[in-house]
């Protein structure tokens, strides 16, 4: 789960237990040993292909001795200890240390680290130093930097300004998001130093540090950035209402706009942080079907608009008991991703003397974000009519997304393309006047922001709900494919 | 939470029948998700204890690093202290408490956190947490009424308020709307009477929306309504309106039309929130609002608010 955990090392003890301190406190052999059969053993029962392992066993969790990797079940493991003195063991769900002189779970700190990395580098990773490891630096942050208070750390509400719940429920979907709050509170955008008048990244650099820093419970007005988006797009200007995903798409296109080192030509490869962090790849490929030509093009993409009206006619017309399940997320995605024929005289093939010709249509996402935003299109403009298109529709708390990319086949890791969902955006009302509100993921707890109002609920009821944008994102940032 | 591999061992089974199979399969998986929960709440809870059980250790340490400081008589190091330094003051201090031992800037654990450290405290503030939230669904009393708490509590479910226990804000309207008007300001809540009874000593009974001044100009607004003001201040709305009536100004139309608005607007100044709510209708009724059907349309519940207010004050 990606949060931004105040992860202090001066609370954090250094070994799990008493007796994982004296197998680790000598840097040596022994202790290196530990360590690399610590990840190696992690690594083997992350990979579940489960054509090694015993199958006799399998359904309930297994303890594997780290020192000679037999796997125990719960009973056998005193014996196994007492047999051969071996100490500690990783419990095969969530991959926990156990061990056998506590009689319990231990979760060491230094341990926990070396857990996400790749499996090729995770040797060379836990000898790397990552993260700021003597506990000096941090005194030396702790004495210089401002802390969070601890008061319901980042649960504030967002006032309605007057039609503005479009821009609360992006801005407070933002404010949630691990990543973007370490860049603006790490002071990633530095409005003192920002020339730019009416700059959209100074003016969510300012609600950053106004939702965090400030040590009230009651919500705040996002005047500024209000402001500074009316000034930067005449066609949001104005009080009336707007689309949440299209001011989603502003804001990515301006912050990214506001970065340093950004280019705004996006073949080109930007390495700014918005870039990286919002824009994925979409790869459009067009196979000829008469000679078999594929022309391939590759766009930028800040999210994948998905077609529910395509999954709720399927449904229809499948007819029997397949009409009567809700239309899934997977589903959206799976029809988004399928081939797709392309009418005659609508593609001139290149290969048959540019003639045009029948050809198949694919999409597949050729780079991932790490923040992921989904619109499940339930605003239908057509020639005629326009209308929402109500209903429930499906979406898991966390995804994998390798199925849908260029590769769905390749044998890595899958927690490389996990993504977990963070926040849906529902939109209640009518297509031309309604009211948006946001579910938002704060810690393990999930929070209704329903503009000032914020409110607990469970996870059950955000699955419930009828949404209408979702963000999802990648579990660990460790992994990214870049 | 990890997919159940539910599926990988079925055909290893000895050949039995299909309902002795299903029942062992059902078991070990109600097993398995039994088994996730509980790890993961154990997981929440013994980091809990283990840092809180650091955290006194390294406090007792501090305060035996300061005694030793008086008494060799230094004077002591200004606020702004360096990591280094501070790392040096712990150099051979070692003290020890029910679930952990300082040594030389490091903390060791003692024991089992979960049966050594019976309080969670606060990494940051280091004040103990409260477990139960002080009012709403599953509320207790804090247990010492007279101790200080981390600020940091569990979230509080209450109709009508939110997790920090305030009520909802509403906008200042007059005493007789009051009722009706607050309960269609918050529609999933309950009658504002049943929280009146219960949260009288915490919080006033009422929050108002605040006001805030307009970036554009002197002003203040309550903040429900300042995104309006702020439409107009910018001369934005005057534009559509040329652009709507008078498609051929449209081009020069901004500037130019913007600035004979503003006296309109200047001859009800609000800067208080109480002549702001007399204004308001005002302007609403007197001046067409630029996107009428929209606002009759809108249902947010500030714009069904200023509905109902301009047909009660008209």
């Amino acid at each position: 789960m990606a949060t931004v955990a105040s992860v202090s090392l001066l609370s954090e003890a250094e070994f799990g237990c008493e007796h994982l301190a004296s197998q680790l406190m000598h840097d040596g052999p022994a202790s290196n040993q530990f360590k690399t059969s610590f990840i190696k053993t992690h690594n083997a029962l992350g990979r579940r292909d489960g054509s090694k392992t015993a199958p006799s066993s399998l359904l309930k969790p297994r303890y594997t001795c780290l020192t000679c990797s037999e796997p125990c079940m719960n009973g056998d493991r005193k014996v196994h200890t007492e047999k051969t003195g071996h100490q500690f063991y990783m419990e095969s769900r969530s991959r926990a240390l156990f061990c056998q002189g506590c009689e319990d779970m231990v979760y060491d700190h230094g341990l926990e680290r070396c857990r996400s990395a790749t499996p090729e580098s995770t040797l060379q990773v836990a000898k790397k130093r990552r993260f700021s490891e003597s506990s000096a630096d941090e005194l030396y942050v702790k004495s210089n930097a401002n802390r969070r208070p601890c008061a319901k750390q980042g649960v504030r509400g967002l006032f309605n300004l007057g039609q503005t719940c479009y821009l609360n429920v992006i801005l407070q979907t933002l404010l949630h998001d691990p990543i973007l709050s370490t860049y603006f509170l790490g002071n990633g955008h530095q409005p003192h130093d920002c020339t730019v008048t009416d700059c959209i990244g100074c003016a969510v650099a300012e609600a950053f540090a106004d939702f965090n820093s400030i040590d009230k419970s009651e919500g705040f007005a996002a005047l500024n950035l209000l402001l500074a988006s009316w000034r930067a797009s005449p066609t949001l200007a104005g009080y009336q209402q707007q689309d949440a995903h299209e001011y989603y798409q502003f804001l990515v296109d301006k912050l990214h706009a506001s970065a340093e080192g950004n280019r705004d030509n996006h073949e080109k490869g930007c390495s700014c942080f918005f870039h990286r962090t919002f824009y994925g790849k979409l790869r459009s490929s067009v196979t000829c079907d008469r000679c078999g030509n594929v022309t391939k093009t590759e766009d930028p993409i800040v999210d994948l608009s998905l077609d529910v009206q395509v999954q709720a006619k399927k449904r229809a017309m499948g007819g029997g008991s397949g009409s009567s399940a809700t239309p899934t997320l997977g589903g959206c995605l799976e029809s988004f991703t399928s081939p797709e024929k392309l009418m005659a005289g609508v593609y001139n093939c290149s290969g048959c003397g540019n003639t045009p010709q029948k050809a198949t249509k694919q999409l597949r996402i050729k780079k991932l974000p790490a923040i992921l935003c989904m619109q499940l299109k339930r605003f239908e403009h057509t020639f005629a009519v326009s209308e929402k298109v109500e209903g429930r529709i499906d979406f898991p708390l966390s995804i994998n997304m390798l199925p849908y990319t260029t590769n769905p086949n390749t044998t890595v890791d899958k927690s490389r393309y996990t993504y977990d969902l963070s926040s849906a955006v529902v939109h209640k009302g009518k297509l031309e006047a309604g009211h948006y509100y946001v579910y938002c993921r704060q810690g393990d707890e999930w929070m209704l922001f329903n503009d000032d109002q914020v409110t607990t609920v469970t996870e059950a009821e955000v699955l419930g709900v009828d949404a209408y944008l979702l963000f999802y994102n990648l579990r660990c940032l460790a992994n990214a494919v870049s | 939470m990890d997919a159940s591999n539910g599926t990988d061992g079925q055909s290893a089974y000895p050949p039995g029948t299909v309902a002795k199979l299903t029942c062992d399969i059902l078991n070990d998986t109600f097993y398995n998700i039994i088994h996730d929960i509980v790890a993961k709440v154990h997981r929440d809870e013994k980091v809990a204890r283990m840092r809180s059980a650091v955290v006194v250790a390294r406090q007792k340490a501090e305060e035996e690093a300061t005694r030793r400081r008086e008494e060799a008589g230094t004077k002591p190091a200004g606020p702004v202290k360096t990591g280094e330094q501070e790392s040096e003051e712990f150099k051979d201090i070692r003290v020890e408490t029910d679930g952990a031992i300082f040594e030389d800037g490091k903390v060791y654990l003692k024991g089992n956190p979960l049966q050594t450290t019976k309080e969670i405290i606060c990494p940051d503030c280091r004040l103990p947490r409260l477990l139960y939230p002080v009012t709403g669904l599953g509320a207790r009393p804090p247990p010492d009424p007279y101790r200080e708490y981390c600020q940091r509590q569990p979230m509080i479910s209450k109709p009508g308020h939110d997790v920090h226990g305030n009520p909802f804000a509403t906008d200042k309207l007059n005493p007789k709307k009051k009722k009706q008007t607050n309960t269609s300001n918050t529609p999933a809540s309950s009658p504002p009477t049943t929280p009146d009874s219960s949260f009288k000593q915490a919080a006033p009974e009422k929050i108002s929306f605040p006001t805030v001044k307009c970036p554009n100009c002197p002003r203040y607004f309550v903040v429900t309504r300042v995104a309006q003001h702020l439409d107009r201040c910018l001369g934005l709305s005057g534009r559509q309106v040329n652009r709507n009536k008078t498609p051929q100004n449209d081009g020069s139309g901004t500037p130019a039309s913007a600035p004979p608005k503003r006296p309109l607007d200047d001859d009800t100044p609000s800067v208080l929130p109480k002549k702001k709510k007399l204004s308001a209708p005002k302007k609403l009724s007197g001046k067409k609002p630029p996107p009428p059907s929209k606002l009759k349309n809108g249902i947010t519940p500030d714009m069904a608010e200023i509905k109902t207010e301009a047909n009660g004050d008209a």
